[in-house]
């Protein structure tokens, strides 16, 4: 029974009908724009195989204080086991969207917009605590709980506890890996030449590196974060019930922050709030993606450049040129062949404040912590202190009172459904 | 056909997913996926994993100190003196733009207090030591009872930074001759002190760093203030002094040591103690050691001037 | 016996270069110009569409600069210590250390468009436009609004082997480049195309050539020898001598 869902899932995941349990890949746009070598790229899989384990059978590694359990339950093929406990819960309800690596590229994520999040940079969005510190286990069990709203990802508030904890573990277990491979990768693009080694268990100078200086810190963030919460000051919170002219005043006030130079929300959610002010920029991970087509377009004219050289060029000269163009058109062929697995990358837009959907919740704390430590990855930058005791550009009343008038927009008259002749050049006819 | 049926409703089991959605995810997955136009690069190596799990499992990495999660037995005390290394900047005198006739010292702003080191000895005061998570505590750090006085003069908060215990009582004084209003952040407490008078506080809840504690009338003064649920925690004197008596032994204790003007990540203060490579240094401030039973553990904590965000 | 010796010996070679190497005279420098070889291709126009005081300042693409003479500026060159390894730091250095880096928002470009800074120092962020900005600055995790005639200071506590992006999103026209190492050894190329390291522990040392065009400035030829692939060169740094590395020559093939 199990086996049998085990060959399926595999198939479904491969889509290629092998009946290998599925393993975890590399990511191979950043192996491939770094330059890693093959023999370094198999260490890097060995490394995090031996750290991780598998998506089947993951490890729980000490250093990480992940608890095995939960992992357990999360992880492997989809099953029930005789009292009805659930396992295999990742891939019962995430991995369609969000992949077996947590690379948010499973098989619906191209019909998707926005695109599931790629867990792998460690960076989230919709947090409480400053803006480079990690989300609390409080932040991903809300976003689970609560979904995204104006997005795909639904809310599993009906799973019992323990199996949102369990994918909440889970969710953690692919970033640390992500961070880990991120790491490895860097380090093996910058300070590795072709042959050299890299396997800590002939070499106590890479396990020091990898265990102490690369995954410390990584914990260290991920266990320091709830001494991270951005705790508004009790006296900037506005009471509950306040009178209708408090309120107007504090919208207003919110309103000239908004439009005015200091906290300049105009220049991105635009003079309308609708979202269509600065349109041309890219979150972090859909940069990645931007990058490589670009550098890869740019390979070509570096190519043709290199040729042009090559012509004037004589002796040992010409004989390197030759060199760096061959090298260059492996480059080219390498990025070449993962352009059609790639999604295309898409702007950031800034948020339509007149829907009245914000996406990390729509409770005064949370338009407070977005306006606070701004939105991680995304263009939308912090408008209150970085980290603890350092200086903010507004003070909490200021982003208070912007939460208020962002709380105000969807029923401003302008916000309602509108009347107006149609262009018919906006409507599209289907073809 | 039946085979492939078969498989079909066993996928949609497994994925909880509608019938259309599954389509539609098999289709996409044999557009992205399956001809093996991309290379997907290599999967870890069996042989190669086992051997570095093998390593790093008997490495004497965090795991091991982790490990011995057990709580040990008997007590231990440890205290110290921090030492500023290099020549310490000095404090500008503080911004006093009101009420100088009260809030100045002869004529003088007195100067500010974000690094306050003794001449000559260089010992640094105001440096915060507590133990994060206690297992188990002494009867003789159990939560105390006594009042503390808080006091301010001249403008200037007369303790500038204040440990207590949860359920201790405070009594703000104010020996000026003007009112001052003493907010103590992240309390929720704020209210004002009437010259010559006293209000009593109660701490509610502990903080995992201090709280500062500021007057909304004298913009400039600052103190700082630390609950904690146990009594295992210090501030260093003017000679750079501090000790924390009977803390668990036998077992990895983690402190915090803590400065206002600390560059590292939430005021964590990174020194160094060449005299005892048994005590080890994060870069958040955080000291790991384990003590002995009725040890008495000394230590000389060099700060070198870049571990202060001056 | 003779092992004895031969110990004794090895430790009393080792004693004398411990000591030699912290021997305040023995510091020396490097030096050079980069320039040009050929004519690059024109970085493209940037397209400014937003703030009317940004179109008017008419801020250029700054990705590839060349001077008078060829002289390619914002090259990075530094030292490269090996992942986990310390290098000694001269005291001339310590004073510059407690000084902040600048890095200003001015006609909607940053300034300088090469940032250096060392982790310990504090990054003190300028906005001297009328108009808002952010800085994004990925390798510190720090995006923050920096209104008009203002600034935000962040420490710089985390650094990587190469230089990141810096950008304003409310203008995302707007780059500039920052190295943050673990010491003081590191230069940028300035408008002639030159630039300096000094008081660098006389040695052997791995160099670093690094432009945001080029990436790793490869096979560039230097006076006994190349850059390797990876645009790095090990050089001799003399006791009390500046080794002039003269004009360093990058083809222009090499700056896409």
């Amino acid at each position: 029974m199990r086996a049998l869902a085990l060959v399926t899932a595999t198939a479904a995941l491969v889509g290629c009908g092998k009946s290998d349990p599925p393993p975890f890949r590399l990511n191979m746009t950043n192996v491939v724009a770094k330059q890693i070598a093959p023999e370094h790229q198999q260490a890097i899989a060995n490394i995090l195989g031996a750290m991780f384990g598998t998506p089947d059978e993951p490890i729980a590694l000490k250093e990480t204080g992940l608890d095995q359990k939960k992992l357990d339950m999360a992880a492997g093929p989809v099953w029930s086991d005789k009292v009805g406990a659930k396992h295999g819960l990742y891939r019962r309800h995430c991995v369609h969207c969000h992949g077996i690596s947590g690379d948010g590229r499973g098989p619906t994520a191209a019909v998707l917009n926005p695109y599931p999040r790629d867990y792998r940079m460690g960076v989230f969005k919709f947090k409480s605590t400053y803006t480079a510190a990690e989300p609390t286990n409080l932040d991903l069990t809300k976003t689970l709980h609560e979904g995204i709203p104006g997005t795909a990802m639904p809310s599993f508030a009906l799973l019992p506890p323990d199996e949102v904890a369990a994918l909440v573990e889970y969710v953690k277990y692919l970033s640390i890996r992500g961070q880990m491979e991120r790491l490895l990768e860097d380090h093996a693009s910058v300070e590795l030449n072709a042959g050299d080694k890299f396997d800590p268990a002939n070499d106590p100078a890479v396990q020091k590196l990898v265990m102490q200086d690369m995954l410390g810190p990584i914990m260290e963030s991920w266990n320091g974060a709830k001494e991270q919460v951005i705790n508004p000051e009790d006296a900037s919170i506005p009471p509950d019930n306040r009178p209708a002219k408090e309120l107007e005043a504090s919208v207003k006030a919110g309103r000239e922050l908004f439009y005015g130079t200091r906290a300049n929300c105009v220049k991105c959610h635009g003079p309308t709030a609708l979202g269509d002010g600065q349109q041309d920029d890219y979150d972090v991970w859909n940069k990645a993606i931007n990058d490589f087509f670009k550098a890869t377009d740019d390979k070509i004219g570096q190519i043709a450049s290199l040729k042009t050289d090559l012509a004037k060029a004589q002796g040992d000269d010409a004989t390197q040129i030759r060199q760096q163009i061959v090298d260059a058109q492996k480059e080219f062929n390498e990025r070449h062949a993962l352009l059609s697995s790639l999604l295309l990358p898409r702007n950031a837009i800034p948020r339509n404040l007149r829907e009245g959907v914000f996406r990390g919740g729509r409770r005064p704390i949370d338009v407070f912590w977005r306006i606070s430590s701004g939105i991680p990855g995304t263009p939308m930058p912090a408008s209150g202190p970085a980290g603890e005791g350092a200086q903010g550009t507004l003070t909490q009343k200021e982003i208070w009172q912007i939460v208020d008038y962002v709380h105000s927009l969807p029923f401003e008259p302008a916000s309602l459904p509108q009347k107006r002749p149609i262009n018919a050049s906006e409507v599209s006819t289907g073809e | 056909m039946e085979y492939r049926w078969r498989l079909t409703n066993k996928m949609k089991r497994l994925f909880g997913i509608s019938g259309f959605l599954w389509m539609l995810a098999v289709s996409l997955s044999g557009l992205s996926g399956c001809s093996g136009r991309a290379d997907m690069g290599p999967v870890a190596d069996a042989a190669n994993v086992k051997a570095i799990r093998d390593v790093l499992a008997t490495s004497k990495g965090a795991g091991s100190e982790q490990a011995a999660a057990a709580t040990g037995t008997g007590w231990a005390t440890i205290k110290g003196q921090f030492v500023f290394d290099g020549d310490p900047p000095t404090m500008p005198p503080y911004n006093v733009t009101k009420e100088a006739e009260i809030c100045t010292i002869n004529g003088q702003a007195p100067p500010q207090e974000m690094l306050v080191v003794t001449p000559g000895s260089k010992a640094i005061k105001n440096v915060v030591v507590f133990l994060r998570d206690a297992s188990r505590v002494n009867d003789s750090a159990k939560p105390k009872t006594d009042r503390v006085e808080f006091d301010q003069k001249h403008c200037l908060f007369l303790t500038h930074v204040v440990g207590l215990t949860v359920g201790q009582a405070l009594d703000i004084k104010n020996s000026d001759n003007t009112g001052h209003n003493t907010n103590i952040l992240g309390s929720g407490f704020n209210q004002l002190i009437p010259a010559g008078g006293a209000i009593p506080y109660k701490v509610q809840k502990d903080a995992q760093v201090p709280n500062k504690v500021t007057c909304s009338i004298h913009p400039w003064m600052t103190a700082y203030m630390l609950p904690r649920k146990d009594g295992y925690f210090a501030v260093s004197d003017a000679d750079g002094k501090f000790e924390i008596a009977n803390v668990p032994a036998g077992e990895p204790l983690e402190f915090q040591v803590w400065h206002e003007s600390g560059a590292a990540p939430g005021n964590g203060l990174v020194g160094t103690t060449p005299d005892a490579p048994d005590v080890k240094w994060s870069n958040r401030g955080r000291v790991a050691v384990t003590l002995k039973p009725d040890d008495v553990k000394e230590l000389k904590v060099v700060v070198p001037a870049k571990a202060f965000r001056l | 016996m003779n092992n004895t010796f031969k110990a004794i010996a090895v430790g009393a070679i080792c004693v004398a270069t411990f000591a030699a190497t912290s021997n305040a005279a023995d510091w020396g420098s490097i030096k050079g110009r980069i320039v040009v070889d050929g004519t690059p291709a024109k970085p493209a126009p940037l397209v400014v569409t937003k703030d009317q005081f940004c179109i008017d300042k008419m801020p250029v693409n700054n990705s590839i600069v060349v001077g008078k003479d060829n002289a390619l500026e914002n090259v990075f060159v530094y030292l490269r210590v090996p992942a986990g390894q310390k290098i000694d730091i001269n005291p001339e250095y310590a004073s510059k250390e407690a000084e902040p880096v600048t890095l200003d928002n001015n006609g909607c470009e940053f300034h300088p468009h090469a940032v250096l800074a060392r982790i310990g120092q504090t990054l003190d962020i300028k906005n001297s436009d009328p108009v808002g900005h952010n800085t994004n600055v990925n390798v510190l995790s720090f995006n923050q609004v920096i209104p008009s005639n203002s600034d935000a200071k962040v420490k710089v506590s985390t650094g990587g082997a190469l230089p990141t992006e810096i950008a304003c999103n409310i203008h995302p026209f707007m780059k500039a480049w920052i190295l943050v190492q673990d010491h003081p050894y590191t230069a940028t190329t300035g408008e002639d195309g030159t630039f300096e390291i000094k008081d660098i522990p006389a040695g052997k040392h791995e160099f670093q050539f690094w432009h945001e065009a080029g990436g790793y400035l490869k096979n560039v030829k230097l006076k006994g020898g190349a850059t390797d692939k990876k645009g790095r060169a090990e050089l001799n740094i003399e006791a009390g001598k500046t080794l002039d590395l003269g004009d360093i020559k990058v083809p222009a093939s090499a700056l896409k």
